[in-house]
C-alpha cells in the first residue's frame, strides 16, 4: 500500500501531467479551428479559379464563332489543354477541401477523442494528396500513411492519452503539409494553378472588348464606378453619349481591361497567400506537439486577407 | 547569342508572351476598324495560344539551341509590340504574326 507521501507524489503528477493535456487540447481545438478556416478559404479561392477556367471556355467558344472560326483545330488544342489545367485545379481544391475536413476532425479528437473519424478524414487527405501531386507531375516521394493513423488504444489517465493522439495526429499532419508546400512553392506549378495571368484573362476579355467595340453593352456600370466619388450616376442618355464618343469610349475600354487585369492579379494573389496559409500552419503544429500555447496571429492575419481577396475577386467579377 | 540555358518557366513565358502580342494586334487592328474580317488574325492568335497552351504542362527538353529559338522569340514579339500604335493594315500585321506563330512552333518542339 502507498504511504501517504507516495500517494502525495502520484497526485501531484497526475494534476501537472492533466494541465499539460489540457494545454494540448486546447491547442488542438484552436489548431483546428484556423486549420479548418485557413483551407476552406484556400479552398473557396482555388474554386474561383475553376470558375474563371470555365468563363475562358466561353470566351473562346464566342471569339471562334465571332471570327467564322468555329472547329478551329487550334482552338480544340488549346481547349483541351484548359481542360487538363481545370482538372488539376479541381483536384487541388479537392486536397484542400480533404485538409479542411481533417483540421475538423482534429477538433472532433481533442474536444470527444473521435480517433475513428480522424483516421477517415486523414485517409481523404492522403489519398487526395496523392492524386493532386501526381497530377502535377511532382517527382516528389509520397509516403502513404498507414491506414490507422492515430492509434485508439484507451488507457487509464484518459487526457493524457487523449493528448498524445492530438500530437500524433499534428505530427502526421504536418508532415504531410511539408510535402504540399515545396510542391506549391515551385513556380511550375504555380503556372499550372493560376495559368499564366494573360492568357486566362487574354481570351475573355477579347470576347468583351468585341463586344464593347458592336456597342452591345451599357456602359453604365463603368460610368457609375468611375463616377462614385464624386457622387456621380449615368442616366438613359449616357450610352447614346458615350458610342458617339471616340475618346470616352476608349477611356471606358481601358477602365473596362483594367478591371478584368485586376482579377487576375488577386488570382495570383490568392495563391500566393495561400501557400503562405500553408507555411503558417507548420510552426503551429510544431508548438502543439512541444505542449507550447500556439500564437495564432500571422495565420489568423493571412487568412483574413485571403477572405479579402475573395470578395474584392467577388465583387470584381460583379462590375 | 545568350550563353545560359533558359528554364522551362522562362521558355513557356515566351510562348505566352508571344501569344498576348498575337492577341494584342488583333485587339488593335479591331479597336481600329471593328467591321473589318480579322479571322487570319485571329487563326494565328489561335495557333500561338495551342502552342503555348501545349508546352504548358510538357517538359523542355535539353537542347542548347533552345536559347537561340527563345531568343529569336522574344525579339519577334517585343517588334510586334513596338509596331501596335503605328501599324494599321491588316495584310502587314498578318504577315508578321504568320512569322512570331513560324517562330514560336520552332520553339514549341523543345517540348517533349
Amino acid at each position: 500500500m502507498a504511504s501517504q507521501g507516495t500517494l502525495f507524489v502520484i497526485i501531484a503528477s497526475a494534476l501537472a501531467l492533466g494541465g499539460c493535456s489540457s494545454v494540448t487540447l486546447t491547442a488542438g481545438a484552436n489548431l483546428s479551428k484556423v486549420g479548418q478556416t485557413a483551407a476552406a478559404q484556400m479552398e473557396q479561392n482555388a474554386t474561383t479559379s475553376s470558375t474563371a477556367m470555365l468563363s475562358l471556355r466561353k470566351a473562346v467558344a464566342f471569339n471562334d464563332g465571332f471570327n467564322g472560326q468555329i472547329g478551329n483545330p487550334d482552338s480544340k488544342t488549346f481547349l483541351t489543354n484548359v481542360d487538363a489545367i481545370q482538372s488539376i485545379i479541381s483536384q487541388y481544391a479537392k486536397m484542400l477541401d480533404s485538409l479542411a475536413s481533417t483540421y475538423s476532425a482534429l477538433g472532433d479528437l481533442a474536444s470527444y477523442d473521435a480517433v475513428g473519424s480522424f483516421n477517415t478524414a486523414f485517409a481523404t487527405l492522403d489519398k487526395d494528396t496523392t492524386k493532386f501531386l501526381q497530377s502535377v507531375h511532382s517527382t516528389s516521394q509520397i509516403p502513404q500513411e498507414t491506414a490507422s493513423a492515430v492509434q485508439a488504444g484507451g488507457g487509464i489517465v484518459i487526457g493524457i492519452i487523449q493528448a498524445n493522439k492530438i500530437k500524433n495526429a499534428s505530427r502526421i499532419i504536418r508532415a504531410k503539409l511539408q510535402i504540399i508546400i515545396p510542391i506549391m512553392d515551385d513556380p511550375d506549378t504555380k503556372k499550372l494553378l493560376i495559368l499564366n495571368k494573360q492568357e486566362t484573362t487574354g481570351q475573355i476579355d477579347q470576347a468583351a472588348e468585341a463586344l464593347f467595340d458592336c456597342e452591345v453593352y451599357s456602359y453604365g456600370p463603368l460610368l457609375d464606378d468611375l463616377g462614385a466619388a464624386l457622387n456621380l450616376k449615368s442616366n438613359s442618355q449616357s450610352d447614346g453619349i458615350v458610342a458617339k464618343n471616340a475618346k470616352v469610349k476608349s477611356g471606358l475600354r481601358n477602365v473596362a481591361i483594367e478591371l478584368a487585369n485586376e482579377q487576375s492579379d488577386q488570382m495570383e494573389a490568392s495563391y500566393d497567400k495561400s501557400v503562405a496559409a500553408l507555411k503558417a500552419l507548420v510552426p503551429l503544429h510544431e508548438s502543439l506537439e512541444k505542449g507550447a500555447p500556439l500564437n495564432l496571429d500571422t495565420l489568423l492575419a493571412i487568412t483574413s486577407q485571403l477572405q479579402t481577396i475573395a470578395t474584392s475577386l467577388q465583387a470584381t467579377k460583379g462590375k | 547569342m545568350p550563353n545560359t540555358q533558359p528554364s522551362k518557366t522562362d521558355v513557356v513565358a515566351s510562348l505566352a508572351a508571344a501569344a498576348d502580342s498575337v492577341r494584342q494586334a488583333y485587339l488593335a487592328a479591331q479597336a481600329a476598324n471593328p467591321a473589318a474580317d480579322l479571322s487570319k488574325l485571329y487563326k494565328a492568335e489561335m495557333a500561338a495560344e495551342a502552342i503555348w497552351s501545349t508546352a504548358e504542362e510538357k517538359a523542355l527538353k535539353a537542347d542548347p539551341a533552345v536559347a537561340k529559338a527563345k531568343a529569336d522569340l522574344d525579339a519577334a514579339t517585343q517588334d510586334i509590340r513596338n509596331n501596335l500604335g503605328t501599324l494599321k493594315d491588316i495584310a502587314q500585321w498578318v504577315q508578321l504574326l504568320d512569322g512570331l506563330v513560324n517562330l514560336a512552333t520552332s520553339v514549341g518542339k523543345f517540348f517533349v
